[in-house]
């Protein structure tokens, strides 16, 4: 089984705060790893570290290394375009642009380039089967997005990451702000495509994280306590910490 | 404490509760094995109707927890481990209750058995209660060590089926005799029973699966 990101020793600071300390991490490819931990800890934090987010932010600095399919991530050199097409994101919240469901799913392969118009439509088309809404949009295509329900409009930003082609998502609480039901619906679909994707998932749902995830990793004040395959975590973790958050009785 | 505590506390008292009822079901066997009293042999089975619905509360609460507190890591493991505990303590009362049965239908034991069936009786209710011990104290140490008191079962019975070899030698008439040796293999039985009890303990605690044999 291959690795598709290595995490050796990394280290981030918020100014003088850090927020993570001496992280390793093995991610594998074509697999969900979750991130479970209290708030604060660190999670979303690592995650933005991933396709180096967190350089819109002021007074940050990353060391360490996160080695991406052999490239170096944090090196200045790699170009942080290409690097967040290859990685994407799909935040807590559905923020569609406010333009028709074609022009988001579009939007960052025209802002690319590097697809031929004549190929746009078919790509409509693919990332939003992928993402499990071409059914109930295909005939609306040219609505706005904001007409779609939290659930689709989720859907359609999973869409939009979708048609840059990436080979990572990342997913920083995805399903926080939806339905039960719209969340059996994203879930289902990660299971798809990890087929094709690897995945790294921020979740505070435990059981979210237990369902769909194959790896886990715990984190606490910016430590990784913890990180192995889901179904040892959760029925027989090693450390006292991640079974004290697991069962409830943290704190 | 959390929710989670109480309904697993009550949960492994019901267990315990339950265990009482099928000790007091062998110790009662023992005595009628040895007193003949058909009423007292008739309490046992009344009572196995009592550890039967003890198990069956047990499945529900465990239901009860698992869909609405779903647990994981140890509390996991623990309804698991109950639910097999409880499986098997129900399994033990029902040889309890085929001993009493036997009294029911028989006549007296023939006497010269008498001094072979008191030390399985005995190793059985003490290994019994050693284990439950073990499982109140979550001892894996004690899980470890208990299933060796199941081999001092097998080699008491082995000292009455010399004895038996011994009459039939002596060409001494033998044939009422076999339904009783049937009837002391609840013995056994209940002691490999208890067995799995050991192994369910040490899965709880440490989430490792044993066999015993």
């Amino acid at each position: 089984m291959s690795i598709k990101v290595n995490v050796q020793n990394l280290n981030f600071y918020y100014g003088d705060f850090q927020a993570l300390k001496g992280i390793n991490m093995e991610i594998h490819e074509n697999k969900i790893t979750a991130l479970i931990g209290p708030s604060g800890c660190g999670k979303s934090t690592f995650i933005k570290t991933l396709n180096r987010m967190y350089e819109l932010i002021d007074g940050t600095k990353a060391t360490g290394s996160i080695s991406f399919d052999g490239t170096e991530l944090l090196d200045k050199a790699t170009d942080v375009v290409d690097l967040r097409k290859r990685i994407g994101m799909v935040f807590q919240k559905p923020n569609p642009f406010p333009k028709s469901i074609t022009e988001n799913v579009l939007y960052g392969v025209k802002r690319h380039g590097d697809v031929p118009k004549t190929e746009w439509k078919e790509l409509l088309e693919t990332s939003l089967r992928k993402a499990s809404l071409w059914s109930e949009v295909e005939h609306k295509l040219n609505q706005s997005a904001f007409s779609l329900s939290g659930g689709q409009q989720q859907r359609l930003c999973i869409a939009r990451t979708l048609a840059t082609k990436p080979e990572v998502l990342l997913m920083d609480e995805p399903t926080s702000a939806l339905d039960p039901i719209a969340t059996a619906k994203i879930e289902e679909l990660l299971e798809e495509l990890k087929k094709e994707y690897t995945v790294i998932i921020v979740t505070h749902s435990m059981q979210q994280a237990a369902r769909i995830s194959d790896y886990c990793g715990f984190f606490l004040s910016g430590e990784l306590i913890e990180f192995g395959l889901t179904k040892q975590l959760f029925s027989n973790p090693l450390d006292q910490r991640t079974e004290d958050y697991i069962t409830g009785r943290f704190g | 404490m959390v929710k989670i505590d109480t309904e697993i506390n009550e949960f492994k008292d019901e267990i315990l509760i339950m265990s009482h009822q099928v000790r007091k079901m062998f110790v009662l066997a023992m005595e009628v094995l040895d007193t003949g009293r058909k009423e007292e042999a008739l309490r046992i089975v009344e009572l196995d109707e009592y550890v039967n619905n003890a198990n069956e509360s047990i499945n529900d609460k465990a239901i009860e927890i698992l869909s609405l507190l779903a647990p994981v890591a140890t509390d996991l493991r623990v309804i698991l481990a109950g639910l097999k505990i409880s499986t098997d303590l129900e399994r033990i009362g029902d040889y309890a209750k085929a001993i009493a049965r036997f009294v029911i239908k028989n006549d007296e034991l023939d006497e010269r058995l008498q001094p072979y069936i008191n030390p399985i009786a005995k190793t059985f209710i003490e290994f019994f209660d050693e284990t439950m011990q073990a499982y109140t104290d979550r001892d894996v140490k004690k899980a470890l060590e208990l299933p060796g008191r199941d081999d001092e079962i097998d080699t008491a019975f082995k000292k009455l089926l010399a004895f038996i070899e011994k009459l039939t030698d002596e060409n001494q008439q033998i044939a009422a005799l076999v339904p009783t040796i049937g009837m002391l293999r609840n013995f056994e039985r209940a002691g490999d029973h208890t067995k799995n009890i050991c192994e369910a303990i040490i899965y709880e605690v440490k989430g490792q699966h044993y066999d015993f044999g």
